[in-house]
């Protein structure tokens, strides 16, 4: 990591997602980033103005998959008439062997909310890998006499709902009792008087941005943007990011009222320049949302260019049809609009929107 | 020289969020002068004192007042200074109590003051709760590796008992893993012996499900337990079988009771699973291998 610079985390939503999976959220900003030639110095690339740390958490799904697969195939098949075991090892099997699809069908969203041992799994990952950096760049930031750096996290669909309640853990658990503080710091009482009372120790992110965010219906546990200790948020700033006509978005309750704090800022978008809309990727590229990010963790992104972004996000190419989509006739745009719609339903339940999920992708032609 | 001065007028010019720079503050796209030094910030009391003293008569502003109430008695709260839209804003995570800097047309200086409190204020809760941060990040660390641990190296949990198992977590993620796994419902394979009549060699290919048992983790990654459970097997052509089983890593040895039919007596079987039963074969074939050498080198 370059020293002095700003965190990003990257959490990933539903489907495969292999080491280095960031490539395409990170490509999206910085095309963002050309859309402000003078607020970025030409020729220079995201990663020498923030420092992006991608987070993983699916492969904890295929352990899990590939485990039950194993025990499938030592089964042996019994003996007389009903062969239970055979349908139990047809059906891990394809789970196991059809990872994709499974994935896609929203497993993943049945494997997080069906079952607390893998939720707890995947939560633990994100809260080692996102205390040891706070730790690192706090650290840097101390011994080079800087000011601290900030930390945000962007998350995408079924992540919104993991971050949600890893951030919720992470901040109100009692991670470290006070025998603990005391054995590794020898100043602890002294500073007691000063720092959080004992029980908890804040995580004070600086930014939550949820994109396309499924955390209404899905989370297991508190809300971490809602999360108050001593009349303070823990989160200091929090967006809920959603596309009009996102299935996920709308099935997983983003635009349900909710006891939501009152400075929680809704950006709501409605570009079309790709069929899947619900793609990360394309949600970053709109200037309504990268100009969040950019203003929150880019020193050089200025108020004045803050404005711009939101002046572009205004323009018709941001309201409609364009990019790939950009030739598309009238009669295309009203069908995949159509498709959209009809994917979305808005039961508030895991299965519903595991239903939804399947619709949408089977609508967008990706099933 | 010029260069540098060209470089730096660039970044000014388009520098948006606040931060220090040696004793000046960089605050709304410019860089400015407080008389606060941070040399002042070793503490939070002292930099209430030298904040009072900067600020004057301004002290009494309901914003800088509800400031210095805070930095004496902080109570873990965030001074950082954060920009949104033409803003910067102290306390951003307290809507009520929220300092907003307006960018233009000019800052007052009094707001500079308290800017730059803010960020000193900031640096002195990071050296605190460091060491604290240090030790919660090794505890997360351990925590996340037994997780995965238990998912990946311990005693294959089929869906059943995953989802069952996962009942019995804290709802908090601080409290730590358990070290006893339950055992439900659990089918496997298996080999079983009658031990009436070995002399036939009666080996029977077995289904064995486990109604309840449980499994002790022993040391650190989930990888090697004991457990005992109880068993019902059904075995190719001796019926339905019920006993009792016990467990060592993937070895697993039990016995089964098996009601005769008709007029034959009940038998009592010897139940290996298939793990156990595979490297007591390989084994014995090893043992047959090492029993031809011998004989070979003995020859004459």
């Amino acid at each position: 990591m370059a020293p002095g610079m700003n965190v990003l985390f990257l959490l990933h939503g539903v489907g495969r997602h292999a080491e280095g999976w960031s490539r395409d959220p990170v490509a999206a900003l910085q095309a963002g980033m050309k859309l402000y030639p003078e607020c970025f110095e030409a020729g220079k690339s995201l990663d020498r103005y923030l420092t992006v740390v991608e987070i993983k958490y699916d492969d904890i799904f295929d352990t899990v998959l590939d485990r039950w697969a194993e025990l499938a195939a030592a089964l042996p098949a019994p003996t007389g008439g009903f062969n239970w075991t055979s349908k139990v090892t047809q059906l891990l099997k394809k789970a196991g062997d059809e990872r994709n699809i499974f994935a896609r069908y929203g497993g993943d969203v049945l494997l997080y909310c069906g079952f607390a041992l893998v939720a707890r799994a995947a939560r633990l990952r994100i809260n080692s890998l996102i205390a040891s950096t706070i730790v690192e760049e706090n650290e840097a930031a101390l011994r080079d006499r800087r000011s601290p750096p900030k930390f945000a996290l962007a998350a995408h669909s079924l992540g919104t709902t993991v971050a949600q309640d890893a951030l919720y853990q992470l901040a109100s658990g009692r991670w470290v009792s006070d025998e603990q503080q005391l054995a590794a710091d020898p100043n602890f009482v002294s500073a007691l008087a000063s720092s959080a009372p004992p029980g908890g120790l804040a995580v004070n992110l600086h930014g939550l941005f949820l994109v396309s965010d499924t955390s209404p219906v899905l989370h297991q546990s508190g809300y971490y943007s809602e999360l108050e200790r001593n009349g303070a948020y823990d989160c200091h700033a929090v967006w809920s990011i959603n596309h009009e006509l996102d299935p996920i978005s709308v099935v997983g309750g983003a635009f349900e009222p909710g006891p939501w704090r009152p400075d929680k800022k809704n950006v709501r978008v409605g570009h079309f320049h790709r069929e899947n809309i619900h793609d990360f990727a394309h949600y970053l590229a709109h200037p309504a949302v990268h100009c969040e990010i950019f203003r929150l963790l880019i020193p050089q992104f200025s108020g004045a260019c803050y404005q711009k972004a939101q002046t572009l996000a205004e323009a018709p190419v941001w309201k409609g049809f364009g990019g790939e989509l950009a030739g598309w006739l009238t009669q295309e745009r009203s069908k995949l609009k159509r498709k959209l719609r009809t994917a979305a339903r808005r039961d508030r339940q895991p299965m519903k929107l595991r239903d939804a999920t399947e619709k949408y992708y089977k609508a967008i032609g990706l099933l | 020289m010029r260069c540098a001065a060209i470089v730096f007028f660039l970044y000014a010019a388009c520098a948006g969020a606040a931060e220090l720079r040696g004793d000046a503050i960089f605050l709304c796209d410019a860089l400015r002068q407080p008389s606060i030094k941070s040399s002042e910030a070793t503490a939070y009391g002292k930099l209430a004192d030298a904040l009072a003293a900067a600020v004057g008569n301004e002290r009494t502003r309901p914003e800088v007042a509800r400031f210095l109430a805070v930095l004496r008695n902080p109570q873990g709260r965030s001074f950082d200074v954060a920009p949104e839209g033409n803003t910067e804003k102290i306390f951003r995570s307290v809507p009520a109590e929220t300092i907003t800097i307006s960018c233009a047309p000019s800052v007052p200086q009094y707001l500079v003051e308290v800017a730059t409190a803010a960020l000193l204020a900031e640096r002195i809760r990071i050296e605190h709760e460091l060491p604290a941060m240090k030790t919660r990040a090794a505890i997360l660390e351990k925590a996340s590796r037994d997780a995965e641990d238990l998912l990946k190296n311990g005693l294959a949990m089929w869906p059943w008992e995953l989802w069952l198992n996962g009942l019995r977590l804290s709802d908090k993620d601080a409290d730590p893993l358990f070290r006893t796994q339950w055992v439900v419902l659990r089918p496997s394979a298996g080999i079983e012996i009658d031990l009436r009549s070995q002399a036939s060699a009666d080996l029977q290919a077995s289904v064995m499900l486990e109604p309840l048992g449980f499994v002790r983790y022993r040391g650190d990654s989930y990888a090697h337990w004991w457990g005992a459970s109880l068993v019902v097997t059904s075995s190719t052509n001796r019926g339905a079988g019920v006993g009792a089983l016990l467990r060592w890593d993937n070895y697993v040895i039990g016995l089964t009771r098996h009601k005769g039919e008709g007029s034959e007596p009940d038998s009592t079987f010897l139940m290996v699973g298939v793990d156990l039963y595979d490297l007591l074969n390989k084994k014995r074939t090893e043992l047959k291998d090492w029993d031809a050498f011998a004989r070979l080198r003995s020859a004459p």
